[in-house]
């Protein structure tokens, strides 16, 4: 420390460079939160190559309808958007039905820059064959993302029946978006039965287009949603469900990791709307509003392209533990009803906005004081603390004392034990006490010797230990 | 009669050592004697009448007890001052008050005095509570009750004796009653002991008895026994209450005395007694019977040690440090037997406790053993104390992190320039943005650790 002396407390920078210096892990630098926004754009189309694609849409066979749009879409979109690459994955392309193979699929190209001639000419390749194993695909495809964390992953699942491999492609599809591979898949039917369509409302959007056109413009809308930007607005709801509530730190979790993703404080802009957020829409997260106590939301998912709200309800109200008169050094200790861990600890007269709630406060006055509290959404609860009396305790020598309340019960119990050396002064609550007390250098019962003070709110009361 | 001067001497002697050795002030007895002279006391009672028995003994009595030191008798008498048939409710007074009781005055007084009125016994007991004045401290009251008849003026002498204990004027009045009959023992019963008496010389020696017992010592030994049960625990106050009405009866600080023993203790006789041990938790033992006229000894198990909670670290004086402090509870529950503040030492009784330490963030203690005799000693990080600079108000809030969460410890104050906050040492994050930012997007995080007793500053 010699080395800074010279330089004091006034020197904020030198005291502070020595610090920066003693604490070598120190990582405080201040970085603003970026906005999410993709480098690249990957989209992956996972195409049902089974037996049942050989069959008719308006009078053409479904998987050359499907593969001669998808061509034209790709090239047109790589024109237009030099960030967005494509790939394509098949399923039931290699075995026919007959061998019933669940592990057909196959990536037929994998991403790569200007890949519509590659992906045409691979698609004219093979034609519609086996099984129908979305599930294990699914599966497979997250293998088919480079590993960068600056794109956006999306899987297009275009498929013209259901499962029929017994895999669950519902846990499949979760897999992908929950450990933050992709999108939730978007799925596009092929003249699907309706009764089947309700099976894929798990895996994720479905979209069941009623002929070639409407299949075309599906596909475009999906892929112009995946590169629009996921806004998010966070509400923090008061107890008429008004988003007022703001200037509350909150953090958003991976729900499947529980890692932090982001932490903010929640602001509202000019208009008085809570601020939007631009966020990753891959993946689920959990939202924690850091009120006291915190209150959290779990399994949240982002529409992707689209303004999300997330509303949580965190009505509050203020809460203070007041007493009349002289100041007092008390504190109230206030837990969770029904829990033990403290969540705040205030002064006497302070003021603090908690969660409208039942609480627990513990006021440490002498003798402690059990208050229960409902905290009112909105206002202020005040809890009134009698006022304390003093008792100036006056010494002739050095004493023990203990000094006993009066219970209801009778039960004398002790609130205080002290050596005094000299004449001190203590705060305690309005009661009947009993203060007992021996001179230090007496060695004998029959010295102790006491009074009964009652103490009244408020009240300076002498007592004389003589 | 001889054998009772003898006991009365041998006492004063007793008493006269003990103060001697010590110097100190023994506990005073007071005996009021409330006497009946209602017109009926002059019945004839085998060739004495009732009120020449009882001023005869009465006499003998004075004599022999002004003798000892710190006993100190009063008399107070009702239905003297007027007439029978003037029904006189309030006729009772005080004749001799205590400090005053020489054998001559009680002598002077009773020879002035005669048995012509009416019983107006709860007015009477109702005026012995001012009879005790400065009560305080550790005498002993005692009234003893002469009667030869109930209550004549519609009073509540129950009430009015229960009055009296609730307040702790006086230990139970006895009542000595001459040729009471069996509805007027039972009537009586509720104030005190009934000693019904047939003849005078009955009469006498049951006074006396009851006298003697009053003054005599009974003495009680209370050893607070260790763990290995032995009575090495000492320097706590106890309590000791009549099982019955719940009333304290006695304070004592315990004590050992020269030779190494629990002191004696001087308690009346008449009452069962619940005792409160005052340490951390109190123990309470019931129904204690004390034998009169003995030594009693009580044993009590409050085996204890201490717990000593330290900050440790050098660390300066600040108002965020002496504000910490420290809950201390029985392991698994959750009622706060102590709080105690930082740097301080507490006796417990042994076992585990629990001790939730009011630091940001808060540290809770679990199972912390407290032996017989030794200190635990409980160390608790000496906090750095962190100040925040703000040139524009911030919203936010200082976290740490607990099981992958964050934990918010701390918020900020939207519009002060400069707070302090005493952290623990250890790795936190302040989560913040200024009320001026333009998005939620200029929220800022910042990492810092806090060393012990450190210092550090933040500028926002």
């Amino acid at each position: 420390m010699g080395k800074c002396i010279p330089c004091d407390v006034l020197l904020r920078s030198c005291f502070f460079g020595f610090l920066m210096a003693l604490l070598l892990p120190y990582s405080g630098i201040a970085q603003e939160i970026p906005k999410f926004k993709p480098q690249v754009n990957r989209i992956l189309f996972v195409l049902d190559v089974s037996g049942s694609m050989k069959e008719k849409w308006n009078g053409r066979v479904r998987y050359d309808i499907a593969t001669e749009l998808l061509g034209q879409l790709v090239d047109s979109v790589e024109r237009t958007n030099p960030n967005v690459e494509f790939a394509v994955r098949v399923f039931g392309s290699q075995y026919p039905r007959e061998q019933k193979n669940c592990i057909d699929t196959r990536l037929l190209v994998p991403f790569a820059k200007d890949n519509a001639t590659r992906i045409k000419s691979a698609l004219k390749t093979i034609g519609p064959n086996g099984m129908t194993p979305i599930a294990y695909s699914l599966t497979q495809s997250a293998k088919d993302f480079p590993n960068d964390p600056k794109a956006l992953n999306s899987v297009i699942l275009i498929t013209d029946g259901d499962e029929n491999c017994s895999s669950d492609p519902c846990a499949a599809s979760k897999a992908l978006s929950s450990k933050r591979i992709s999108l939730k898949p978007f799925i596009v039917g092929l003249n699907m039965d309706v009764s089947i369509t309700k099976k894929f409302e798990c895996i994720g959007t479905f979209y069941n287009p009623k002929d070639a056109g409407a299949f075309s413009n599906t596909i475009g809308v999906i892929i112009n949603q995946t590169l629009n930007n996921t806004t998010v607005q966070v509400n923090l709801l008061d107890k008429k469900a008004e988003p007022t509530i703001t200037n509350i730190p909150f953090t958003l979790y991976d729900h499947a990791t529980g890692k932090i993703l982001y932490n903010f404080v929640h602001g509202l802009d000019s208009k008085g709307n809570p601020d939007t957020l631009f966020l990753d829409p891959v993946g689920i997260y959990d939202i924690e509003v850091h009120t006291t106590p915190s209150v959290r939301k779990e399994e949240i998912e982002l529409t992707p392209g689209k303004h999300n709200i997330i509303a949580v309800d965190v009505p509050m109200g203020n809460v203070a533990f007041t007493s009349n008169g002289s100041a007092t050094d008390a504190l109230a200790v206030i837990r969770e009803d029904g829990k033990q861990d403290i969540i705040r600890v205030l002064g006497i007269g302070q003021v603090s906005e908690l969660l409208a709630n039942k609480y627990n406060a513990e006021i440490l006055t002498r003798p402690e004081i059990l208050v229960d509290t409902t905290i009112i959404a909105g206002g202020l609860t005040d809890k009134k603390i009698p006022q304390a009396a003093t008792f100036a305790l006056q010494l002739v020598e050095p004493i023990s004392v203990s000094i006993l309340k009066q219970e209801k019960s009778g039960a004398l119990n002790m609130v205080l034990r002290k050596e005094l050396k000299s004449s001190e002064s203590i705060l305690i609550q309005p009661g009947e006490y009993y203060v007992v007390y021996k001179a230090t250098k007496s060695n004998e019962s029959a010295a102790t010797k006491w009074i009964k003070v009652v103490a009244e709110d408020g009240r300076y009361i002498s007592v004389n230990l003589n | 009669m001889l054998r009772y001067i003898r006991l009365l001497v041998l006492l004063a002697i007793l008493v006269f050592s003990v103060v001697n050795l010590h110097a100190q002030e023994q506990p005073k007895t007071r005996i009021l004697f409330l006497l009946d002279a209602s017109y009926s006391m002059e019945k004839n009672w085998k060739g004495e009448t009732y009120w020449s028995t009882v001023k005869r003994t009465l006499y003998e009595m004075a004599d022999s007890m002004s003798k000892l030191p710190n006993v100190e008798w009063g008399l107070r008498v009702f239905g003297h001052t007027s007439r029978f048939v003037d029904n006189n409710c309030k006729d009772s007074k005080l004749e001799v008050a205590f400090g005053n009781g020489t054998p001559l005055s009680l002598k002077k007084r009773l020879e002035l005095i005669r048995p012509i009125g009416i019983t107006p016994l709860a007015y009477a007991m109702e005026r012995c509570a001012a009879d005790f004045q400065n009560t305080q401290g550790q005498s002993r009251n005692f009234i003893v009750f002469i009667t030869d008849g109930a209550e004549s003026c519609g009073g509540d002498p129950c009430a009015v004796a229960q009055a009296l204990e609730r307040n702790n004027i006086v230990l139970k009045p006895v009542i000595i009653g001459i040729q009471l009959q069996q509805q007027t023992v039972e009537e009586l019963g509720c104030i005190g002991k009934v000693f019904n008496t047939q003849a005078p010389s009955e009469f006498s020696d049951q006074l006396k008895k009851v006298v003697e017992e009053s003054i005599a010592k009974t003495t009680l030994q209370i050893n607070l026994n260790d763990i290995a049960g032995k009575p090495t625990e000492t320097g706590v106050a106890m309590t000791l209450y009549d099982s019955e009405s719940n009333m304290p009866k006695y304070h004592f600080y315990h004590c050992m005395n020269s030779r190494g023993v629990p002191d004696t203790l001087t308690v009346s006789p008449i009452f069962t007694y619940d005792i409160t041990i005052h340490t951390i938790p109190e123990v309470t033992v019931k129904n204690v019977a004390i034998h009169k006229m003995m030594h009693n000894v009580v044993d009590v198990p409050a085996p204890q040690g201490t717990m000593q909670i330290a900050l440790d670290g050098n660390v300066s004086k600040s108002a965020s440090v002496d504000k910490l402090r420290c809950l201390v509870k029985k392991a698994k529950t959750h009622t706060t037997l102590n709080v105690q503040s930082m740097n301080t030492s507490e006796k417990y009784l042994i076992g585990s406790y629990d001790v939730d330490v009011l630091t940001l963030p808060r540290i809770y203690l679990k199972d912390v053993k407290v032996d017989q005799s030794k200190t635990t000693h409980v160390k608790i990080p000496a906090p750095g104390i962190l100040t925040i600079n703000k040139s524009v108000e911030q919203y936010g809030a200082i976290f740490t992190m607990e099981g992958g969460k964050l934990l918010k410890l701390y918020d900020l104050s939207g519009s002060d320039n400069q707070e302090t906050v005493a952290l623990q040492p250890g790795r936190y994050k302040i989560i913040y943005k200024s009320k001026f930012a333009k998005t939620i997007h200029t929220t800022f995080e910042k990492d810092f650790e806090i060393i012990s007793a450190g210092a550090m500053a933040l500028k926002l």
